[in-house]
């Protein structure tokens, strides 16, 4: 396995590894539209950034100057004293919400602190609770008056009323000097039943910023509500004047009556609280307006006192003109991020950059092991992908072509089509979209991204011909969406690697009878004669015919009730049994040996989960289950209703038609039924196919259950990665997210060591150490990857490892079913048989080992040897003695100073754990004779080894010795 | 001290195992922060979380170092994990008052709308269930409040994170994908089985005081006359057809069916469990 920041939290069985170190979550996160999410983790937002390039517009510059994002950043510098403002102006879609989120982000980078506002954040959300959090959140006491703040909700919630009363009393008093209605108490039972919005608190969920902001009155309210349009001069006053006007005269009532400070007074009693930074404001989608608006401009472009807020404020020229006065345009910077802001908006995302806009999304999932990366141009964006990183994911999978190992489980056909398909495609849609069918592909719920529900009604021009559609539905999805039109030569060519990865390709076909053509590397399918546009596959014909074949076989469901072996029934049996596996197959999870396993029973594409016997429960009929495979439940035709009967039956059809049903509807009401015969199938195939005591173990009775085993392979693959662990519950538990792999020097020993036989089981072992990793994860993982202490601990002591592998029988293995599988296909057998083998092996190897131990060689020489002292003592020795050493001691002293000190240590722990195992049990002396080989390759050994004794004088204890000689050398 | 966050709706990750390692560490005598973070390798994060289901489950009594577990009920045979979770129900049921709802009862309201309203098969993002569930929740008076008074917001999130839970305690199973289906876990039923066979001391007794003492005890149960609802009935079907239990008539107590089991499957007039003795 490769190098990867992640850790592999999932066992997908999907054709892609990367999407194994994803949870659904995360998933989701990555195509999280919101700037929020992605400016919080940087090497997602950097990713998938585009550089944004705008044109400065105010007084300060002529014309229009062209500003990088970058360049914008440039201008914010740390030193000013006084406020500094840069505004974003631009359309929907042009980029305003990444530069501020670049901004921000850059900004964030250098230390100062980001306040940063939401859309969906009123002034009074603003006041109460982002800027006490800002504070917090940056060891800053909150605003005395957030104190004032925290009373008036307190006022809220013990008296409402009264408070509703006095905001709308001062807010109408307020408005005296116009003409205006005196509904005091109308408009006080408006604010009394929306007071609750004072209250509003994030839940600190995504979504929230998608919502708009909350007004007190919105423009809905105030056309619906004759009370509160207390505006006489309606001309004067059209409803979103009013609205404005009636809302700031609340939040100024508000700031009067119960002390919640304006603004700008805030902003600068907390800006004074950063002496050695500028506090930044950002507002990245602005929508204050009126008098708070003003106070705000008012304090921006404040000049006078000495004040040190950065401010960023993007919006439409609609919104950002609040901000503006006659004097802002020689103070503020002013950007554009159109040229033409006036102008018919140019699409930021065309057809023919959306294959590239995408890649680094889909290619953010493969970038943490150094998969997936690529060649940016100026605005960096995707030029190319570049090559995969050497031990990666990718090179060890080789799966995917060049052009689609970023897309994958797409490709660029099928992104155009999709992006071609979205009315109106929006970069947002676009992203959702793509996001929505990745997630259900990955967690399962389809088998190909083009069985997604969202993409059934769209419509094609070319599409296959009639024969391929009744030939299979999946085949004409994967035509429609990833293939080649050759329209010459009348067919589509699909990619066959697409195919293999979603299993579109049945083993049942019959390749020369099927309408198409495939070959090594692509499949080629027909185009229909009719150039038609279709909004969906209706078939009616087809649908008629598969309806008449229901229907006839529903009629013969009660007959076979009575006899389902009557030969005159034999195809109702069959659709009935192949609609009972349809469903069991979507309940099990695809044959699951329970829920969440990495194990299941490999069913091909005949076999029948479940066995229909007459009567009502055959489970004890000991004819009937030697008559059965061991995969099988046998089940009573009179265990069930008829409508359940009824259901598989026409299930049963519409497979035999292709048709691939959908059992929701059917699941709504027999789901709790049907989960009890899964389970019990699961139970079944448990005992029957691989029951320890009967299937892996041999003389072990009922004592080892699947925990062991996983155990006992876990510990072997770990002692033969880490030789020199102990197999404690501690070690494996914190070592359990490292990869495993043999270790090198191991490998070649053991490759000359064991026959060549063993040699390959051991290999195969060790390329399946995933499959070993996931059975762990199964029997002891609690979450990502923390393993349960406890229990490892407990069967520890219980079982040791290689006295559990010591009763592996290899003829209870070899009878293991091959179709008892992991869920990436290696049969559990073949790993049983690799355990087995090189447990023998090791264990030949542990009963002829008779080389000297290295260990004895290293403690003997060195251990309670002061290694700084005697290193120490080779300089003085050499410098004042030069001439006088005797030669060979000079050369062991070179050999010995050239060793890293560290090492020297491990090497000296090693050799006391080997001697300390070496009076074990079994286990122990392999392990021991695991870290002997390892310190005879170790360079302390050669040294050692290398050291000419003979000519060394008392050189029985080199570490003395060397202290020995100093002291006479020294004196 | 009570726990005032309404915890078990917001837990914050696609797991609940932790819980039960967490509580498991205490009985071993872990019993603060920090022998907890050592013993278990968990994150601060995932113990503060388990700390909190475990507390709303009243496995543990709050949530206070040096932290002290309430001791798992007692029945012969049936092991710790299991009891664990009767236990965590039992708890949860406390909570489970109509008209005087405790803060965590959404956990087994939630379950008991999917019994009553028959939703058999559902998505752990279906957006449009847990919004129905919500509706028929606050029709029953169930209004969670924030600390400060606010309500509870509920969303798919959440919704995702309760189907965690649930799997976690036996009511629903994972099928494909996302999809679960309700369906108490065999075990567990066994478990209440057994414990209730304990306190009664026998091992037959009627079919409908069983069902009533579960519906007060463990596990909403909504029955209709004297019929064994789905939930129930085709776990305990699987218990018989097993080969653990036999439905019985035994003395005179009312007649019981099950609701969704063929007639064939049990005695007209049976009225009893009969736990086969192995």
């Amino acid at each position: 396995m490769s190098d990867t920041s992640r850790d592999q939290i999932e066992s997908r069985s999907l054709q892609c590894p990367h999407f194994d170190y994803y949870s659904n979550v995360d998933l989701e996160n990555v195509f999280s539209t919101t700037a929020k999410y992605r400016q919080q983790h940087p090497d997602l937002f950097y990713f998938t950034h585009t550089r944004i390039k705008a044109y400065r517009t105010d007084d300060r510059v002529e014309g229009k100057v062209e500003y990088w994002e970058d360049e914008i950043y440039d201008q914010f510098e740390e030193e000013r004293e006084i406020n500094f403002v840069t505004l974003i102006e631009g359309n929907t879609g042009t980029g305003k919400s990444e530069l501020c989120a670049y901004l921000s982000l850059r900004l964030e980078e250098e230390g100062r602190p980001v306040l940063y506002i939401k859309k969906s954040d009123g002034i009074l959300t603003i006041i109460n609770k982002r800027i006490p959090q800002f504070c917090e959140n940056h060891g800053k006491e909150p605003p005395e008056t957030t104190a004032k703040s925290r009373q008036f909700e307190e006022q809220i919630e013990k008296l409402p009323k009264t408070v509703a009363s006095q905001i709308a009393g001062d807010a109408i008093s307020a408005l005296a000097n116009y003409d205006i209605k005196d509904n005091v108490d109308e408009l006080s039972d408006f604010i009394y039943e929306r007071l609750d919005i004072l209250l509003e608190q994030s839940e600190n969920d995504e979504k929230e910023d998608e919502k708009e902001s909350k007004k007190m009155i919105d423009e809905g309210d105030y056309k619906n509500n004759s009370d509160i349009q207390i505006f006489n001069n309606e001309k004067e006053w059209p409803p979103i004047k009013a609205i404005d006007e009636l809302n700031n005269r609340i939040i100024n009532a508000i700031e009067g009556k119960y002390g919640v400070p304006p603004i700008d007074e805030l902003l600068r009693d907390v800006g004074d609280k950063f002496e050695n930074t500028r506090p930044v404001f950002v507002i990245e989608d602005v929508s204050i307006t009126g008098s708070e608006a003003d106070k705000l401009t008012n304090f921006m472009e404040d000049k006078d006192t000495k004040s040190n807020w950065d401010f960023i404020l993007a919006g439409t020229t609609d919104s950002t003109e609040e901000f503006k006065s006659q004097t802002s345009e020689a103070r503020f910077n002013i950007y554009q991020t159109t040229d033409n802001i006036d102008g018919n908006q140019v699409p930021h995302l065309t057809k023919e950059d959306a294959v590239q806009f995408i890649r680094p999304y889909l290619g953010y999932i493969k970038n943490h092991d150094g998969s997936v990366s690529y060649e940016r141009d100026e605005y960096n964006k995707v030029k190319s992908i570049k090559d995969p990183l050497q031990n990666t994911i990718c090179t060890t999978c080789e799966f995917c072509d060049r052009e689609f190992r970023d897309l994958f489980p797409f490709n660029e056909n099928f992104i155009e089509r999709l992006f071609e398909s979205l009315e109106p495609p929006t970069p947002r849609a676009y992203i959702v979209r793509v996001s929505q069918i990745l997630r259900r592909w990955a967690r399962g719920d389809i088998n190909s991204p083009a069985d997604a529900d969202v993409l059934q009604n769209v419509g094609f021009n070319t599409r296959p011909s009639e024969e391929v559609r009744n030939f299979s539905k999946p085949l004409t999805r994967s035509a429609l969406w990833y293939g080649n039109v050759n329209e010459d030569e009348g067919f589509f060519t699909v990619n066959k690697k697409f195919l293999d990865a979603f299993n579109i390709i049945d083993n049942k076909w019959d390749l020369n009878e099927a309408p198409i053509e495939v070959n090594e590397s692509e499949v080629r399918v027909p185009i229909s004669d009719a150039t038609e546009y279709i909004q969906r596959e209706t078939d009616l014909e087809d649908s008629e015919s598969v309806r008449n074949e229901i229907q006839k076989r529903q009629g013969q469901v009660h007959p076979w009730r009575n006899n389902p072996t009557d030969p005159a029934l034999v195809t109702t049996d069959t659709d009935i049994h192949t609609g009972a596996r349809s469903i069991l197959q979507e309940l099990t999870d695809d044959f699951k040996i329970k829920p969440r396993a990495p194990i299941r029973y490999s069913m091909g594409g005949e076999k029948k989960p479940l066995s229909f016997h007459r009567g009502s429960n055959p489970r004890d009929d000991d004819a009937i289950r030697e008559e059965i495979e061991g995969y099988q439940l046998p089940v009573g035709t009179q265990e069930l209703s008829l409508d359940l009967f009824y259901r598989f039956v026409s299930v049963g059809v519409e497979t035999r038609f292709d048709k691939n049903p959908s059992h929701n509807t059917f699941l709504q009401k027999f789901g709790s039924q049907l989960t009890s015969y899964a389970e019990e199938w699961q139970k079944n195939v448990n005992k029957r196919e691989l029951d320890p005591a009967e299937k892996i173990f041999t003389n072990a009775g009922n004592h080892y259950d699947l925990a062991d085993f996983t155990l006992a392979s876990y510990g072997l693959v770990y002692l033969l990665s880490n030789p020199d662990r102990e197999l404690t519950a501690n070690n494996i538990a914190e070592d359990f997210s490292n990869k495993l792999s043999l270790d090198t020097d191991l490998d070649s020993y053991l490759e000359e060591e064991f026959d060549d036989d063993d040699y390959d089981h051991l290999r195969s072992l060790m390329d399946n150490s995933e499959t070993i990793i996931n059975l762990m994860k199964w029997k002891f993982g609690v979450i990502s990857s923390v393993l349960d202490r406890q229990a490892i601990e407990e069967k520890l002591a219980a079982n040791r490892p290689f006295s559990v592998l010591d009763t592996l029988g290899i003829g209870a293995i070899s009878r293991l079913s091959s179709d008892v599988q992991f869920t990436d296909g290696t049969s559990f057998k073949s790993v049983g048989v690799d355990l087995y083998r090189v447990n023998a092996a090791l264990r030949t190897l542990e009963a002829r080992e008779s080389s000297e131990p290295a260990s004895e060689l290293i403690l003997q020489s060195l251990d309670g040897a002061d290694l700084e002292e005697i290193q120490s003592t080779g300089d003085i020795i050499r410098s004042g003695y030069d001439d006088e050493i005797d030669t060979y001691l000079y050369e062991a002293l070179g050999k010995l100073e050239q060793l890293d000190r560290d090492e020297i240590e491990e090497q000296i722990d090693n050799s006391r754990l080997a001697q300390s195992l070496k009076d074990g049990d079994k286990q122990d002396r392999i392990q021991q004779i695991l870290i002997e080989q390892q310190l005879r390759d170790s360079e302390i050994y050669h040294v050692l080894c290398n050291l000419d004794f003979e000519n060394i004088e008392d050189a029985e204890d080199i570490g003395a010795y060397f202290l020995q000689v100093g002291d006479f050398y020294v004196e | 001290m009570t726990d005032t966050e309404f915890v078990p709706l917001i837990l914050n990750n696609e797991s609940a195992a932790q819980w039960e390692v967490v509580y498991s560490s205490i009985q071993d005598g872990q019993v603060t922060d920090d022998a907890l973070k050592d013993g278990t390798g968990l994150s601060g994060i995932h113990i503060e979380e388990a700390l909190k289901g475990l507390a709303a489950m009243r496995l543990i009594n709050d949530r206070n170092e040096p932290y002290e577990e309430n001791p798992l009920i007692e029945i012969d045979d049936v092991s710790d994990s299991i009891r664990y979770r009767l236990t965590g129900l039992q708890g949860l049921m406390d909570e489970h008052v109509p008209d005087n709802w405790g803060r965590h009862a959404g956990v087994l309201l939630h379950y008991e709308y999917l019994v009553e309203e028959r939703e058999q098969y559902f998505r752990d993002d279906d957006e449009g269930l847990w919004k129905k569930i919500r509706n028929w929740e606050e029709d029953r008076g169930y209004e969670p409040k924030k600390k400060n008074g606010d309500n509870y917001q509920f969303n798919t999130k959440k919704w995702t994170h309760w189907t965690v839970i649930a799997d976690h305690l036996g009511l629903i199973r994972k099928t494909k994908g996302s999809f679960y289906t309700t369906y108490f876990d065999p075990e567990i039923l066994r478990g209440t089985l057994l414990w209730y066979s304990d306190k009664t001391g026998t091992y037959s007794f009627p079919i409908s005081k069983y069902i009533n003492w579960l519906d007060e005890n463990v596990v909403p149960c909504p029955t209709q006359g004297n019929t064994v609802p789905v939930s129930i009935s085709h776990t305990l079907h699987l218990l018989s057809r097993t080969g653990w239990l036999n439905f019985v008539e035994e003395g005179d107590s009312a007649t019981a069916s099950l609701a969704g089991i063929e007639p064939s499957q049990y005695p007209d007039s049976v009225n009893s469990i009969s736990i086969i003795k192995s």
